[in-house]
Formats: structure tokens, C-alpha cells, sequence
């Protein structure tokens, strides 16, 4: 009798250690936050927040003033006087590089780190 | 007449063991082969490999059983380990301790009925205890943080992935080599 090339033990092994092998990945992500946002107005850098800090503040841009905010979360633009407020809705922003911008306000808001942690590349 | 039939038995045995050597030498020399060749590939993390000398291990554990599979893996880690210098590393001791368990469970597995499990479901657990004992290793062994982690889960979905690959490569052999080449019956996978 000709056996099956895929049996059903098979199967159950593949889907069984896929799913375990996902779950760790899910379970192992860790995605580097960041310490403080660095927020700058046509390039030049303007102010520094510290993340985890509840402190608000106020930047003048060529549109108005630009209200950005860090708390535990993380850093958010709170209100803009640009027209379509795409920096209002990208919303909170704590992950080191993560970048909210306001290209009409010329407004950029940078997520870093001070202390560099963790590996910047692994080799064998 | 007892005497001439002892010695016929005598050197059947001596012929059985010469063909079984011959098999093992020539399952060795083939996972080192192709353990040779994919080192020479590029990949994104140096343990991520597709594992197809592990596939002559199962191919061997198939035909001619567990020692002899044992054998084969374990003495393939060690020559490629010289011939790339890799001798006595922590890599080495790494491919090894990988080695050992992946025939170990996949000899366990086997002992499961062959139409519930073949050499696809063999080698993906072959290749997922591979990749896993060889991080538990190393997290034990060498980098004692559990910063490594962050490389297990891809790397255990790399190796389910090129697992099954492998044990469709072994399962289509097993169908195509001569019986010379591959020893006692492997009916039941074939």
C-alpha cells in the first residue's frame, strides 16, 4: 500500500510548533522605548521631554502654536493650528525613533534614547 | 559440516556489519556535504539554517535505526567542525547539543505509528528541538540574559518551516533510492 507523503501526525506537529513558535515571538517582543522626545521647529531643536514626565509644552511654529504633551504613555501632540491635524491623530509616540510630524507647522517630535541599551547587532 | 556452517554465518555477520559501516560512512560523508554547502549561503542570523544534514540523520534513523542515526549526526557536527575550525567553540558545542536532541526525539517519535507520523512530522520536530535546545544552551551557557529570546521565536518558525522542507526532501529519497544505498526495510515510510 502507498503511504500519503503527509500524515496526519504530520500536520498536527507542524501547526502545534508553528503556533508555539509564534506565541514566543509574541511573547519575546520587546520593542526599545525610548527616554525622552526631542522636539524641534524648522530644524532647529526647540525643546526636550522627558518621557514618563507629565509636563506639557508650547512651541511656535509659522502656523501657531503647537501644544505637545509627554506623559507616562508617551508623547503626543495635543492641538495644532495646522489644517488636517494628522499630527493630533498619530496619536501617542514612545518607542525609540518613532516620529510624530506637522510638516504645515514645521513641527517634528522625535522619540530617543539617552542611554543607549540592549545589542545593536549580534554576530557569530 | 557444523564447523563450515558457523563460519558461513560468521562471515555473513562480518558482511552485514561491513554494508551497515559503509551506509554510516557514506550518510556521514553526505551531511557534511550538504552541511558544507550551507554554511556557504548567506543568512540573516548565523544558527538559520535548512537543516538538510539533519535530514540524512532522519533518513539514517529510518533505515538503519537510532545508534546508527546517533552516530551519523554526532560524527558529521564534529567533521564539519574541523573543517571550518570550529572545533571545541561554543558554536560547536552548541551544533552538537542540537544534534544529539533533535535524533533523540526524533527516535522517540518514531516509536508513534508510521501512517499517523512520516518523515515530514519527524524532521520538523528534529529541526524545532534543534533550534530550541541550542538557545537553551546558549542562554544557559554562554549568554546568561534573556536578551537572546528576542531571536528564539523567528528562529523556531524559520526551522518549522525548513523542517518540513527537509522531510519532504527525505520522504521523496526514501522513495527513489535503492534499497543498496539505504539498508534494512523502510517499507512503512517509503
Amino acid at each position: 500500500m502507498k503511504r500519503l507523503l503527509i500524515r496526519p501526525g504530520d500536520l498536527i506537529l507542524i501547526v502545534l510548533l508553528l503556533a508555539v513558535s509564534v506565541a514566543v515571538t509574541f511573547a519575546t517582543i520587546r520593542l526599545p522605548q525610548g527616554s525622552r522626545a526631542v522636539v524641534s521647529v524648522d530644524g532647529e531643536v526647540t525643546a526636550v521631554l522627558a518621557l514618563g514626565v507629565e509636563q506639557s509644552i508650547q512651541v511656535k511654529g509659522p502656523l501657531g502654536v503647537t501644544v505637545i504633551q509627554s506623559d507616562s504613555e508617551g508623547v503626543r501632540v495635543i492641538s495644532s493650528p495646522c489644517p488636517h491635524k494628522y499630527c493630533v491623530r498619530m496619536g501617542v509616540a514612545s518607542i525609540r525613533g518613532q516620529v510624530i510630524l506637522c510638516v504645515p507647522n514645521r513641527v517634528a517630535v522625535r522619540v530617543e534614547d539617552d542611554a543607549q541599551s540592549g545589542f545593536d547587532g549580534v554576530t557569530g | 559440516m557444523t564447523a563450515d556452517r558457523l563460519r558461513g554465518e560468521e562471515s555473513l555477520r562480518t558482511i552485514k556489519l561491513a554494508r551497515t559501516a559503509a551506509r554510516i560512512a557514506l550518510w556521514t560523508a553526505c551531511g557534511v556535504a550538504v552541511a558544507g554547502i550551507e554554511r556557504l549561503l548567506p543568512t540573516p542570523l548565523p544558527w538559520v539554517r535548512l537543516g538538510l544534514a539533519n535530514g540524512a540523520a532522519l533518513l539514517v534513523l529510518l533505515t538503519l535505526g537510532f545508534s546508527a542515526a546517533m552516530l551519523v549526526n554526532v560524527a558529521r557536527v564534529c567533521v564539519v567542525a574541523l573543517l571550518f575550525g570550529s572545533w571545541a567553540s561554543p558554536a560547536f558545542l552548541l551544533s552538537l547539543s542540537g544534534a544529539v536532541a533533535s535524533v533523540l526525539v526524533m527516535a522517540g517519535l518514531r516509536a508513534l505509528p508510521e501512517r499517523l507520523i512520516g518523515p515530514i512530522g519527524l524532521s520538523v520536530a528534529g529541526a524545532f528541538t534543534h533550534m530550541l535546545v541550542q538557545f537553551l544552551v546558549a542562554m544557559a551557557l554562554f549568554v546568561r540574559h534573556s536578551s537572546i529570546l528576542a531571536f528564539a521565536g523567528p528562529s523556531l518558525i524559520v526551522a518549522v518551516l525548513s523542517g518540513a522542507l527537509v522531510g519532504v526532501v527525505v520522504a521523496l529519497v526514501l522513495g527513489r533510492l535503492p534499497q543498496t544505498l539505504l539498508g534494512t526495510a523502510v517499507a512503512g515510510y517509503r
